[in-house]
């Protein structure tokens, strides 16, 4: 069913609300381009194989051109969407290229959209590329365009998993870039991962993203999830030291005085969000909520369709389905959104979804603060979606859960005595 | 550094009512931490999870 081209975006999504009791898809918020998924660093902990990410094929300007026209015609559309240029090395095409994707972009939702239709555009990038030339691209569409930079800290952090293809670390190169920004005024997002070195050294990790937190939009970091069943580095000793970590970060911030700024640390403010928010915005945070079908809509290099997760990419679930082709759902090469809506895979993957949100619904004390959806893990590790609790949760979430409500709960024991 | 709180003891669902009750009362004000609350913005990267973990 397709309500058709004549319709304006804001009519269109008043339609779509009406039946979205109906149907499981949400209105585009994000579409995630994979417009190459070369890059020219060798990350340890990249989720690419090797083979993606020496492939230099690349999205070309008509394909965009029809991707985007069939995401304008369809009443799947919001009135806003987010473009993540994203997977891949997004910087390695050039500002060139970018700026003829933005123009046909904004000309297709111009031609096809009756009421306009807000587009920004953010590029996820490790740096090292960034020049004169890109800050002032960066510069000239700075109302619509972000950019984050992938850091994971000093060299000793950083440079253990952030190499170049021939071995060597790559910090230098991210810093300069960095650095570039700031001389231009550029504000920027900083994302981190966290690497066991920075687990046992939180003041060196934190000491060194504040001194940016005049240039940085938002921080955030993710815990490298690379641990072993037992030993130094399995999910329970790192539980232990995630929880250390997370707790010295916390008395780091409460130690600030009054006039310091803060570090606009995403993790936390989502989690104070979910806390401190009413029952009814908590559920819009929830997994079920976030891995909507379409709400994120990714589409890869060679035109595949992917959805409930931003970014998730075949190479880290390839036969899940049988298929050999991850959470694949169409191609926009052959397909419009109706068509891939309509897909039995689609159903399959809503129906599974379902079933795991429901079990951590019915079993776990700390679904309501999860930020979940770790369904692919489940399935990974167990073989099924009908379990609740995995390494991974107990770590991520409940040790997080742990830390952050533990040292706020600590503060007003203080504040009471 | 232990996980210092039993949730058997102390159910997440409690704690989170406890402390809306404190934050209303305002015993919270001073927790620096908390200003982050409302740094919360979806301007780029809206209500959606990234990949099957929380990868950004």
């Amino acid at each position: 069913m397709s309500f058709g081209s004549s319709m304006t975006a804001s009519s269109s999504l008043e339609v779509f609300r009406m039946k979205e009791k109906a149907t499981p898809f949400a209105p585009i918020e994000l579409v995630v381009v994979q417009a190459t998924s070369f890059c020219n660093m060798n990350c340890r902990y990249c989720y690419l194989t090797e083979e993606t990410r020496k492939t230099t094929d690349k999205i070309s300007l008509p394909q965009i051109e029809s991707y985007f026209s069939k995401i304008f015609q369809s009443r799947f559309l919001a009135d806003r969407i987010v473009v993540s240029w994203h997977s891949g090395e997004p910087l390695v095409l050039g500002t060139d290229y970018y700026e003829a994707a933005f123009k046909c972009i904004t000309r297709i939702a111009d031609d096809i959209c009756d009421s306009p239709v807000e587009i920004l555009h953010d590029f996820q990038s490790n740096g090292t590329l960034i020049d004169e030339k890109w800050c002032r691209f960066f510069r000239k569409y700075s109302k619509t365009v972000t950019v984050g930079i992938s850091c994971d800290g000093p060299s000793t952090m950083h440079d253990f998993c952030r190499l170049d293809w021939k071995g060597s670390g790559t910090f230098d190169k991210t810093l300069r870039g960095i650095d570039l920004l700031i001389e231009h005024d550029i504000k920027f997002g900083l994302i981190a991962v966290v690497t066991p070195h920075a687990l046992t050294d939180p003041d060196t990790f934190f000491e060194f993203f504040y001194g940016y937190r005049k240039h940085i939009s938002e921080f955030r970091f993710n815990l490298l999830d690379q641990f072993t069943e037992s030993g130094e580095f399995s999910y329970e000793n790192s539980r232990s030291q995630y929880y250390s970590f997370l707790k010295r970060v916390l008395d780091r911030i409460d130690a600030l005085d009054d006039g310091d700024e803060l570090l606009n640390i995403k993790n936390f403010s989502y989690f104070y969000n979910r806390v401190f928010s009413s029952r009814e915005e908590r559920q819009k945070q929830t997994a079920a909520h976030m891995c909507q079908p379409f709400r994120a809509f990714n589409i890869a290099t060679n035109g595949d369709v992917s959805t409930f997760y931003a970014g998730v990419s075949v190479d880290e679930c390839q036969d899940i389905y049988g298929d050999k082709n991850g959470l694949v759902i169409g191609n926009l090469n052959d397909d419009d959104l109706d068509t891939i809506a309509a897909s039995s895979k689609a159903a399959t993957i809503v129906r599974d979804f379902r079933h795991s949100h429901a079990v951590c619904e019915q079993s776990c004390p700390y679904f309501e603060l999860c930020p979940g959806g770790y369904n692919l893990i489940k399935y990974n590790r167990y073989g099924r979606f009908d379990v609740a609790e995995t390494p991974e949760c107990r770590l991520q979430v409940q040790t997080f859960t742990n830390a952050l409500l533990d040292h706020i709960n600590e503060r007003l024991e203080q504040t009471a005595s | 550094m232990n996980e210092a709180i039993s949730r058997d003891d102390n159910p997440v669902e409690d704690m989170v009512a406890r402390l809306n009750e404190a934050y209303s009362n305002r015993h919270l004000d001073e927790y620096r931490a908390l200003e982050l609350k409302d740094s919360f913005t979806e301007e780029t990267t809206c209500a959606i999870q990234w990949g099957p973990m929380m990868r950004t």
